[in-house]
């Protein structure tokens, strides 16, 4: 069984988790709408970091690193109820660019919001 | 040990500088930090305190906490093997940024040594980290002249954030 930890970000994981939240907001990736119509073909960093913004907004989750001790991923993560939730926004965007039949991240995002309504 | 060796012992993203780090022993095995690479940030402990006061005392002493153009200066003339004196520059440059954003210092231990990080609150990211002795390190010499943008550049990125949420 690999034990996965939860860890603070690395300097260049943080760099990256920076720099995509820049993106974002140059980008004007900061709502929904825009990130919807942008999730084809625009910068998948960026698109996580405005995906991360927007669940932190809703969610107040922070970012970290879910690590096996050989690779890591960065993640948004927090308490709900007695439950710790984690969310993979890097991964999420870039999914939905390789999977044409993928469903919007506006979904993506109703559903996690309502799944931790249902936690609670 | 050649500049390179320095420079790129490991590709590993958590790895700093050797003369980085605090020059303070680790106290026996971290549990830890078993896991190669493992960032792990705290608290500073009462050695580390000491030594990063006494690191600011000669910062004092050299002017280095008044001006940021006194660190250009000494950062020019600091030659890569010089420890000390980038410890000191480090905490020159930590404690200007701790002024000017509210951050505050911690120490930041991998499998390598303690280094100081200066850390706050930036908006969506709860703990921004700043490695200020690792800045220094690779501004030394021709390139110190960017350490007053690097310094506006990241509190402005700071207060930018923060106004995010």
């Amino acid at each position: 069984m690999t034990e996965h930890h939860i860890r603070a970000l690395s300097e260049d994981e943080q760099q990256r988790v920076v720099k995509a939240i820049e993106k974002a907001e140059k980008l004007g990736y900061l709502n929904l709408e825009t990130l919807d119509q942008a999730a084809r073909e625009g910068n998948l960093d960026a698109l996580a970091g405005g995906l991360g913004l927007i669940l932190q907004d809703k969610t107040g989750m922070q970012w970290a690193a879910l690590t096996d001790g050989a690779n890591s991923t960065i993640v948004l993560t927090g308490a709900v109820g007695h439950q710790h939730v984690m969310l993979y926004p890097f991964d999420v965007v870039e999914r939905r660019r390789s999977h044409a039949s993928a469903t919007p991240l506006s979904d993506y995002v109703t559903d996690v919001i309502q799944q931790i309504e249902e936690v609670k | 040990m050649g500049l390179f060796g320095n420079l790129f012992r490991s590709s590993k993203g958590a790895q700093l500088f050797e003369s980085t780090y605090l020059p303070i022993p680790r106290e026996g095995p971290d549990p830890n930090l078993e896991i190669p690479g493992r960032p792990n940030s705290g608290p500073l402990s009462t050695t580390e305190v000491k030594v990063l006061a006494e690191l600011e005392a000669a910062a004092r002493e050299r002017g280095l906490l008044d001006s940021i153009d006194a660190i250009v200066e000494l950062a020019r003339a600091t030659s890569r093997d010089d420890k000390r004196m980038i410890a000191i520059l480090g905490v020159a440059l930590g404690t200007h940024l701790a002024q000017q954003t509210g951050f505050a210092w911690a120490q930041f231990a991998d499998e390598y040594g303690v280094a100081a990080i200066v850390t706050g609150d930036a908006g969506p990211i709860r703990n921004l980290s700043i490695f200020p002795a690792r800045e220094i390190f690779i501004r030394l010499g021709d390139d110190a002249p960017s350490l007053p943008s690097f310094l506006k550049e990241n509190v402005e990125r700071i207060e930018r954030f923060r106004r995010m949420q």
